[in-house]
C-alpha cells in the first residue's frame, strides 16, 4: 500500500471539506443565523413560540452580524414662526405669497408649564410642547382622503426641514387615515423623529413633527444583536398578554428613544417590530431590552 | 522529512474539521453569554469590618447605681474602641456562655445591683447573626448590655426577647479592662434626665435695681434633691460668676431677651457645668440661702431616656459636596458602559439608561440610581442579608465615607430601605433629606440616593462651649410659647447636631454646631450651640 499516496487523497479531502465548512460558517454568520443544525432548531422554537403568542412572522429576518454605535442627538429648536410660515406657504399653493404672510396672524394664545405655548395661526394653531414635539391643529383642510397622502409626500419634498423624512406606514380607520414619517440619518431610519399626518372624515386634519438633530455617531461601535434574539425578546415582553392573533409585518433596525426635555443625548439602535394590529415594539440592539 | 510533515498536516486538517463541525452544530455563543466576563466589580473604598457595618448609635455606661454615668457618641473614636472590643469579645464568649429567659423581676434584679453597666443601643437594630458569625440567629437587637454584678458578669440581649448570659469566670475583668482608659475623661461623662423636672425661672435683684433671671432644673418627685440641685446650682454661680465678668457672649442676649423683655444683656460662664444658672445682666445670683422669687416654673416630662453628654466644644466647619469619578460610576452601574446611552438634561445633570436602569448624575454632585425591573414584591430577603447587601453596594456604588453611619432603616414590602448620615466630630449632620437612601431586595438594588457632603479642611472660627442645655430648653419655650398650654412641656429630644446652612448664594455650605430641641409642643427646633439664636 502506498500510504504516501494514501495521506494526499486524505489532505486534499480534509482540504476541500474545511473549506466547506468554513463556507457555511459564513453563510449562516453572515445571515446572523446560529448554525446550520442550530438554526433548523432555533427557527423550530420561533415558530412554536410564535403560534403561542398567536403570531404568525410575515416578513423575513433582516440579516444579522451587524455592528453600530450610539447617535448622538439634540432637539431641533426652530424659529416656530418660521416653521409656520413653511407650512402656510405650502398650504396656500399657487396663492401663498410670502408678502401676505402676516406676523400679527401669528401669536400666543396660551402658555402652559405643561400643555406647552399654544399658538394662533388664523384658523389654525401650533402647540410645542417643552421637548419640541409641534402639533399643527386643523392644518389639513378641505383635502379629501383619496389626496391625503399626495399632500403629505408633497409636504416632505417641499418643506425644507421635511425632507429627511421617508414614508414609514399608513394606518386606515373609518373615520380616519394617519399617514406616518419617520426621519432619516445617514441611512437609518431615526424612528424617535416622526412626521404623522392624521385625516378626519368630515373635520380639519392635524399635522405631528417631532424632529430631531442628529450630531454623528458616537465613536464605540458594538455588534448588535442577531434578529432572532431580538424576536425572543421581544416575545418575552409579548406573550403574555395578547388574546387576539396578529402578524409581525415590519422587522427592521434603527435608532429609537424617547421624547426627552434635555440639551443631548445618545440613541441606541433597536431592532422595531411593528404588528397587524398597530402596535409597535422596540427591542435595545444592544442589550435586548425592550424600550419603553 | 516530508512524509513526517504531510502527517502533521492530515492531523492538523481532521482536528480542524472536527472543530468546524462543532461550531456549525452547535452554533457560537450568544452575545449576551459573551459578555458577561466583561463584567467587573471595583469597590470605592473596602467593605468595612462586621462591627462597623452597624455600629451603636451610643453606648452609656453607668457606675455605682447610676452615679456616675459615661456617654459615648456615635462617630466618636471612644465609642469605636469600646465597641470593636466587645464586639470581639462577645463574638468568642457568647458560643460558649449560657443563655437563660428569665423573669422581668429577676431580670430587674440583676441589672440594677450591677456595679458596672455598659448599654449599647442600636438603631437600626442590629441583627443578631452580626454577634454570633452565624446566620442561625434571624433576631433583631435592639440594645446589648453587659453588666458586672456582684459575683457574676452577664451579657444581656435585648430584641423581641430579653436573654441573659451568664459568662466565664475567667472573661470577669473584661468589661473593666476595655473601659479604664475612659473612665477619667470627663466629655465622657454626662447626666441622665430625669422623667420629670421642673425648669425654674429665677428672678432676684442685681445690684443696679434691675431684675435678673437664673435657671434650675429640679427632679419633680424628689423635693431633697431638688434642693440639693438648687444649692449646687447656686454654688456653680457663685463658682461660675468670677469668670463670667471677662467674657459677654451676644447670643445669650437673645435667650434673656426672650426670657425676660426687660433684660439687655447676658454674661455667663462659658463652659458647660452640668446644671448651671442663667444670669443675667452681669448680676450676681443671692447666695443659696436666699429665697427669689420665681417667675416660670415649667413642668418637664421626658417621657423616654435623655443623656445630655459632658463638656462639648465645636466649632463651625466648611462642607463640599462629594463629587465622584463619573467614568469609573458609570463603570460601576452598567454591565458595559458602551450599553449605557448618555443623556445631557437642561438643568446640568447627566442621566445614562440602558433602558432598563437609570442613572442620574447632578450638577452638583448628588447621584440617584433607578431600576424598576428589579422591584418585587413581597420581598424575601432577611434583614441581615439586606444590610450586607447595602453595606457591599455602598462600597461599590461610591464608596462608604469616613464618619457615615446606618442611621435609619424601613421595613417595606418592597424591600429594606435603608438611609445614611454623615458624622463631624461626632455630631450628626442634620439637613433636610439624608446623605443617603438604599432598597435593597432579594432582585438586587431598585433605588439608590447618594449626596454626602466632605469636610472641606476648613475650620470657621475657634471652637466654643455649647451653651448650657438648660438655657436651650427655656430658649425655646420663650420662642414658642404660644404652642404650650399652660407651664407643662414633653422633651422629646435634646442633642448636639451640626445643622447644614447654605452661606449665602455661591458661597458654599457650612455646617453649625446647634442644639437640637424637640418638644411634642414644638417639633425639632434647631439653636446655635454658643449664642442659642434659632438657625
Amino acid at each position: 500500500m502506498d500510504f504516501s499516496r494514501a495521506k494526499t487523497v486524505l489532505i486534499a479531502a480534509f482540504f476541500c471539506l474545511n473549506l466547506f465548512l468554513l463556507y457555511q460558517i459564513w453563510l449562516e454568520e453572515s445571515s446572523g443565523n446560529p448554525g446550520l443544525f442550530g438554526q433548523r432548531e432555533e427557527v423550530s422554537r420561533l415558530e412554536t413560540a410564535l403560534q403561542e403568542a398567536s403570531l404568525s412572522l410575515e416578513v423575513s429576518l433582516p440579516r444579522g452580524g451587524l455592528r453600530a454605535a450610539h447617535l448622538v442627538v439634540m432637539p431641533w429648536q426652530p424659529a416656530l414662526e418660521e416653521v409656520a410660515r413653511d407650512f402656510w406657504l405650502f398650504l396656500q399653493g399657487q396663492e401663498g405669497d410670502e408678502a401676505l404672510w402676516s406676523e400679527s396672524e401669528f401669536h400666543i394664545i396660551e402658555e402652559d408649564e405643561h400643555k406647552g405655548i399654544v399658538y394662533s395661526w388664523g384658523e389654525r394653531e401650533i402647540k410645542m410642547k417643552g421637548e419640541g414635539s409641534l402639533s399643527f391643529l386643523r392644518a389639513l383642510q378641505g383635502l379629501s382622503r383619496d389626496k391625503v397622502g399626495v399632500a403629505a409626500e408633497e409636504m416632505a419634498k417641499e418643506i425644507s426641514f421635511l425632507r429627511d423624512f421617508v414614508y414609514d406606514y399608513k394606518v386606515e380607520a373609518p373615520e380616519e387615515v394617519i399617514l406616518r414619517y419617520y426621519q432619516k440619518y445617514e441611512g437609518f431610519p431615526l424612528y424617535a423623529g416622526y412626521l404623522q399626518f392624521t385625516y378626519r372624515e368630515g373635520a380639519d386634519g392635524d399635522i405631528d413633527l417631532y424632529r430631531l438633530e442628529p450630531l454623528g455617531f458616537a465613536e464605540q461601535q458594538r455588534e448588535v444583536i442577531p434578529p432572532a434574539t431580538a424576536l425572543w425578546r421581544f416575545l418575552e415582553a409579548y406573550t403574555a398578554k395578547q388574546e387576539f392573533p396578529a402578524a409581525i409585518i415590519d422587522f427592521g433596525l434603527g435608532y429609537y428613544s424617547k421624547e426627552y426635555d434635555a440639551q443631548r443625548w445618545e440613541i441606541a439602535p433597536v431592532w422595531r417590530i411593528r404588528l397587524s394590529n398597530g402596535e409597535i415594539y422596540y427591542i435595545n440592539a444592544f442589550t435586548g431590552y425592550l424600550e419603553n | 522529512m516530508i512524509e513526517r510533515f504531510k502527517t502533521i498536516l492530515l492531523v492538523g486538517l481532521i482536528g480542524l474539521s472536527i472543530y468546524l463541525t462543532y461550531l456549525i452544530w452547535f452554533g457560537s455563543p450568544y452575545l449576551e453569554e459573551g459578555m458577561l466576563p466583561r463584567f467587573e466589580y471595583a469597590y470605592f473604598t473596602p467593605l468595612p469590618p462586621p462591627e462597623l457595618l452597624l455600629p451603636p448609635a451610643k453606648a452609656i455606661l453607668e457606675r455605682a447605681g447610676a452615679q456616675e454615668i459615661y456617654y459615648f457618641r456615635r462617630g466618636t473614636r471612644e465609642l469605636e474602641a469600646v465597641w470593636k472590643d466587645s464586639f470581639r469579645f462577645l463574638s468568642r464568649e457568647l458560643p460558649v456562655a449560657l443563655g437563660e429567659r428569665l423573669g422581668e423581676t429577676e431580670l430587674a434584679k440583676i441589672t440594677e445591683t450591677a456595679l458596672f453597666t455598659l448599654q449599647f443601643v442600636f438603631n437600626p437594630p442590629l441583627p443578631e447573626s452580626f454577634l454570633w458569625g452565624r446566620r442561625a440567629f434571624p433576631g433583631e437587637l435592639s440594645s446589648v448590655y453587659l453588666l458586672k454584678g456582684a459575683e457574676e458578669h452577664y451579657v444581656l440581649l435585648v430584641g423581641e426577647d430579653k436573654v441573659l448570659y451568664r459568662l466565664q469566670a475567667e472573661e470577669e475583668n473584661f468589661l473593666e479592662g476595655a473601659l479604664a482608659p475612659f473612665l477619667d475623661q470627663q466629655n465622657l461623662r454626662a447626666e441622665k434626665l430625669p422623667e420629670q423636672f421642673v425648669l425654674q425661672i429665677v428672678s432676684f435683684p442685681d445690684g443696679s435695681g434691675e431684675t435678673a433671671v437664673s435657671l434650675h432644673l429640679t427632679a419633680e418627685e424628689a423635693p431633697q434633691e431638688a434642693e440639693e440641685a438648687a444649692a449646687d446650682a447656686g454654688e456653680g454661680t457663685t463658682e461660675g460668676s468670677g469668670e463670667e465678668g471677662e467674657e459677654e457672649t451676644p447670643g445669650g442676649e437673645e435667650a434673656a431677651a426672650a426670657a425676660e423683655p426687660g433684660a439687655e444683656e447676658e454674661s455667663r460662664e462659658p463652659g458647660w457645668a452640668g446644671d448651671p444658672p442663667l444670669e443675667l445682666n452681669g448680676a450676681e445670683e443671692p447666695s443659696s440661702g436666699t429665697e427669689a422669687p420665681v417667675l416660670e416654673q415649667w413642668q418637664i416630662t421626658v417621657p423616654q431616656p435623655l443623656y445630655i453628654p459632658g463638656k462639648l466644644e465645636a466649632r463651625e466647619i466648611s462642607l463640599v459636596q462629594e463629587t465622584l469619578p463619573r467614568k469609573d460610576l458609570v463603570h460601576a452601574f452598567f454591565l458595559d458602559p458602551a450599553m449605557a446611552r448618555r443623556i445631557e438634561e437642561r438643568d446640568g445633570a447627566i442621566y445614562y439608561t440602558d433602558g432598563k436602569k437609570g442613572l442620574r448624575l447632578y450638577a452638583g454632585g448628588a447621584l440617584e440610581y433607578t431600576a424598576p425591573g428589579l422591584e418585587v414584591f413581597p420581598n424575601r430577603l432577611s434583614y441581615a442579608s439586606a444590610l450586607l447587601q447595602a453595606a457591599e453596594n455602598q462600597c461599590l456604588y461610591g464608596g462608604w465615607p469616613a464618619g457615615t453611619f446606618l442611621e435609619r432603616r424601613e421595613k417595606t414590602s418592597a424591600g429594606y430601605r435603608f438611609f445614611w448620615r454623615s458624622y463631624f466630630y461626632g455630631l450628626p449632620l442634620l439637613r433636610t433629606d439624608s446623605s443617603c437612601e438604599m432598597l435593597v431586595n432579594d432582585k438586587g438594588m431598585p433605588y439608590y440616593r447618594r449626596n454626602f457632603y466632605l469636610y472641606a479642611g476648613e475650620a470657621r472660627g475657634v471652637f466654643l462651649p455649647f451653651a448650657p442645655y438648660t438655657h436651650a430648653l427655656f430658649q425655646v419655650i420663650a420662642l414658642h410659647r404660644p404652642l404650650f398650654a399652660g407651664e407643662e412641656a414633653t422633651l422629646l429630644a435634646v442633642e448636639p447636631v451640626y445643622r447644614l446652612l447654605r452661606n449665602g448664594p455661591g458661597a458654599g455650605l457650612i455646617a453649625v454646631p446647634a442644639w437640637k430641641v424637640h418638644y411634642a409642643e414644638t417639633g425639632p427646633v434647631y439653636l446655635h450651640w454658643y449664642t442659642l439664636k434659632p438657625l
